[in-house]
């Protein structure tokens, strides 16, 4: 048996789940915990203060303090699960997540673990520029912390429970117009990101992609909020007589590189999409690993589809300018298969 | 004995090494660390310090002589002292025919200023009333008490504080002759507040540091072998050699890894006082920084947290009054740091951070508070830095009529003479007490240099927990 159900809700199911499985779990953040509130910024800890009185931890505004003490909490042997609001504060509190988070393993020796998960919602959706950024890029250089991208409800669960139960912090990136939130909380343009969740447990193991569509022609990778505009791209190319295949890679670190070598060595094309900017990007670094190790089996240039190197816009049109969409993504993929 | 002076080891990119001036005459006497000459390498103008006391009785590099690391510069010993045989066989560092004189920096190209807009702008320095060195004391007018302590914890006071001093001047040396890699922040004269506090503490307890973590550690009970493989960079140090000084720790002894960028441990005190109490354990969180500390709003989101979350946490300022060469007056406007404790709705305590006695005591009282579930704590611990800020400071920002207020209130003489005068023990012990101590450190010395070295290729193992 399984339910339909939205990312807000499968991420709130996962907690759950967790929480109940295991005592040392425990969620911390701004707006989580208060009777009569929200739920957090996108309702996925909606309720979850009532049910679990004294471990959904309320924080005053004040990251860099609750995101450090996070990892000193994990570090004692806790799973905190602490919810950023938006990823662009995540900023507030980059000296607590690269400084100590990621290298406090590391300068021990091997003595200790920081197993944290960092909820934060990235992208751009008409509030200006600071509560719009992809900082995923800005973490991929950083050893010592997975990166999870999640764009639909079943892969939230199944990789928000791998996550809390991975003995490093992970960065869990998820994105506003995915969630599905209710509401007062809702997104206008949203982009449904529900699925099917099976009833009972399971979990997805960090660092594999998904396969959203097969073909020979072409391969488009995404995350997030692009893994949905690459597999929309994928139905328009496919009445024009392309075949593309569309991988999702779910996780930026580690990366499932092989799935990208497998498709690239199928189809000689690659297009990476990606909605932050291009300059020093994700696709970036895709980019020169496979021209590193997938030369002889590229029969075009790859192609990159990302946002201008400008920070992002609010007015509507500006915004729609900013951001890649499935038609872009779609020309890019022409070009690729025409070049 | 007559010692020969070396050239030190200052990195293995210098490539060639230049006497620009000699700052002693041959028959003026040298103190440990003064500096003796102004070298120059292919990188910058260093000032050469001198690992050994005494009169200079020759230099063997004359200025412009290009000397090779490891080449013989300069002899020190007592005066009269035959050195000759000492000489034998070593080579004289020649000045080339065409002496190199001192480069100047090359001079960059000047950049053309932005348009001005019309008014010229005369840039207003700040508080520039504080250009006069202000000089740092502060004087209770009290001793160590030591009525009503045992003997032997006293004893055991003493023998901690001076450990922690006789490591710094050991390690020093070892870094001053070019022995030991990397750089150190040490803690001369602050001993009494590593040790006042952790004889406070229990094994479960845990403790958080700084850049300058080598007297907690030390306090805290991490073997001496360990720290000081660490500091080689050896396999078996407490960090296997990833940490180095810096990141001192061992959190199965009770302390997290140093946390070197300044405020960055208090938010993370407060995390560990978290697990402490949602898992209702009867154990504290202690975290040290220095003054420069309260400045960062790490200290203040970690304060906060702690107040409004009541967490077993004691916050430990230890007042050295100088952010690395920079006057505490010069970085924050209030005269006590202990004040801002009140914004977040914690008592903050001022403490003689120079009497270990007064340290235990008021710790000890906040620590049991914190144990019993009473919430945080703030403790100012004034005291003072005896020695530079980093490897090679010479501390001339430090007034000299300061420095001597502190010499003459430095923590580990004064619990020695108030034991000695409330007759609790006689000179003998502590000479007892000296001499476990340097034997200690010997062994811990040899112990290190011997032990081996990680492989390169270990730098990939630790990044991912399994």
């Amino acid at each position: 048996m399984s339910r339909h159900l939205s990312i807000a809700e499968s991420l709130r199911e996962a907690i759950i789940e967790e929480m109940e499985r295991d005592g040392s779990v425990f969620c911390m953040g701004e707006d989580i915990g208060i009777p009569g509130g929200w739920g957090g910024a996108f309702t996925v800890t909606l309720g979850l203060e009532e049910r679990f009185r004294n471990r959904v931890i309320d924080t005053p505004i004040s990251e860099n303090g609750f995101v450090g003490a996070g990892v000193g909490a994990a570090m004692m042997g806790l799973r905190p699960i602490v919810d950023l609001q938006y990823a662009d504060f995540i900023f507030c509190a980059m000296d607590q997540v690269v400084g100590n988070a990621a290298k406090m393993r590391y300068m021990s020796g091997g003595k200790l673990s920081v197993p944290m998960v960092l909820r934060a919602p990235v992208g751009i959706t008409g509030r200006g520029a600071q509560h719009a950024g992809n900082p995923e890029s800005y973490f991929m250089g950083t050893a010592g912390l997975k990166i999870v991208t999640v764009s639909t409800a079943y892969d939230a669960k199944g990789l928000l429970k791998s996550a809390v139960r991975d003995n490093n912090p992970v960065l869990f990136f998820e994105h506003k117009l995915l969630y599905g939130s209710k509401g007062a909380r809702a997104e206008s343009g949203a982009v449904d990101g529900s699925s099917d969740v099976p009833d009972g447990e399971y979990t997805i193991p960090i660092g594999e992609a998904a396969l959203r569509r097969e073909g020979g022609d072409v391969t488009i990778i995404g995350w997030l909020l692009m893994a949905h505009f690459a597999a929309q791209a994928g139905d328009l190319l496919a009445k024009e007589g392309i075949e593309a295949e569309v991988i999702d890679l779910r996780s930026l670190v580690p990366m499932d590189f092989d799935a990208i070598a497998a498709s690239v060595k199928k189809t000689g094309r690659l297009v990476i999409a990606e909605e932050g900017p291009a300059r020093g990007g994700i696709a970036a670094e895709i980019a020169a690993r496979c021209a590193e190790e997938l030369a002889d089996y590229l029969d075009a240039p790859i192609r990159r589809v990302a946002s201008p190197n400008v920070p992002p816009p609010f007015s509507p049109p500006m915004e729609a300018f900013y951001r890649p969409d499935a038609a872009r993504i779609a020309d890019a993929a022409r070009e690729s298969v025409a070049g | 004995m007559a010692k020969l002076i070396r050239m030190p080891d200052l990195g293995t990119t210098v490539d060639s090494l230049v006497i620009n001036a000699w700052l002693i005459e041959p028959g003026q006497s040298v103190e440990l660390g003064q500096p003796l000459a102004e070298i120059e390498t292919d990188k910058a103008v260093n000032e050469l310090e001198s690992v050994a006391a005494g009169t200079l009785l020759k230099i063997v590099a004359e200025t412009g002589a290009e000397v090779q690391t490891g080449d013989v510069i300069a002899v020190i010993g007592e005066p009269g002292e035959d050195i000759e045989a000492a000489l034998q066989g070593e080579t004289t560092p020649a000045v080339p025919p065409s002496a190199p004189v001192r480069r100047e920096p090359a001079q960059p190209e000047p950049v053309a200023s932005p348009a001005p807009s019309g008014e010229r702008v005369i840039v207003q320095g700040v508080r520039p009333e504080n250009d006069a060195p202000a000089i740092y004391t502060y004087a209770p007018d009290t001793q160590p008490d030591c009525a009503g302590y045992e003997t032997p914890f006293l004893l055991n006071l003493y023998q901690e504080m001076q450990r922690i001093r006789r490591f710094e001047e050991r390690v020093r040396l070892l870094f001053l002759e070019g022995i030991m890699p990397g750089t150190i922040h040490q803690c001369d004269g602050q001993e009494a507040c590593a040790v006042g506090v952790c004889a406070t503490l229990q094994d479960g307890d845990v403790i958080t540091s700084t850049h300058r973590p080598h007297g907690h550690a030390v306090a805290r009970g991490l073997p001496i072998k360990e720290l000081m493989s660490e500091l080689f960079g050896r396999d078996d140090g407490c960090c296997r050699g990833k940490g180095g000084s810096m990141h001192f720790g061992d959190l199965a002894r009770g302390m997290v890894p140093a946390i070197a960028t300044v405020g960055s441990n208090v938010p993370i005190t407060a995390g560990v006082g978290l697990a402490f109490k949602l898992r209702a354990e009867e154990r504290v969180a202690v975290s040290f920084f220095g003054d420069g500390a309260t400045n960062e709003g790490a200290f203040h989101e970690g304060l906060n947290l702690a107040a409004v979350w009541g967490l077993p946490c004691i916050f430990v300022c230890e007042n050295n009054y100088y952010g690395a060469s920079t006057p505490v007056h010069q970085s924050m406007a209030a005269k006590d740091i202990a004040d801002r404790a009140a914004a977040y709705g914690i008592e903050g305590k001022i403490v003689d951070g120079n009497d270990v006695l007064a340290v235990y005591e008021a710790v000890g009282a906040a620590v049991a508070n914190a144990r019993a579930g009473g919430g945080p704590a703030f403790l100012e611990l004034k005291t003072y830095r005896l020695c530079g800020h980093s490897r090679r400071d010479a501390r001339d920002y430090q007034p000299d009529e300061e420095k001597e207020f502190w010499q003459g209130r430095e923590p580990i003489s004064r619990l020695r003479q108030s034991m000695l005068n409330a007759g609790l023990a006689e000179q003998d012990a502590f000479d007892q007490v000296d001499a476990q101590v340097e034997a200690e450190l010997d062994a811990a010395i040899e112990h290190a240099q011997a032990a081996p070295f990680p492989d390169g290729a270990d730098a990939l193992e630790h990044v991912w927990a399994p």
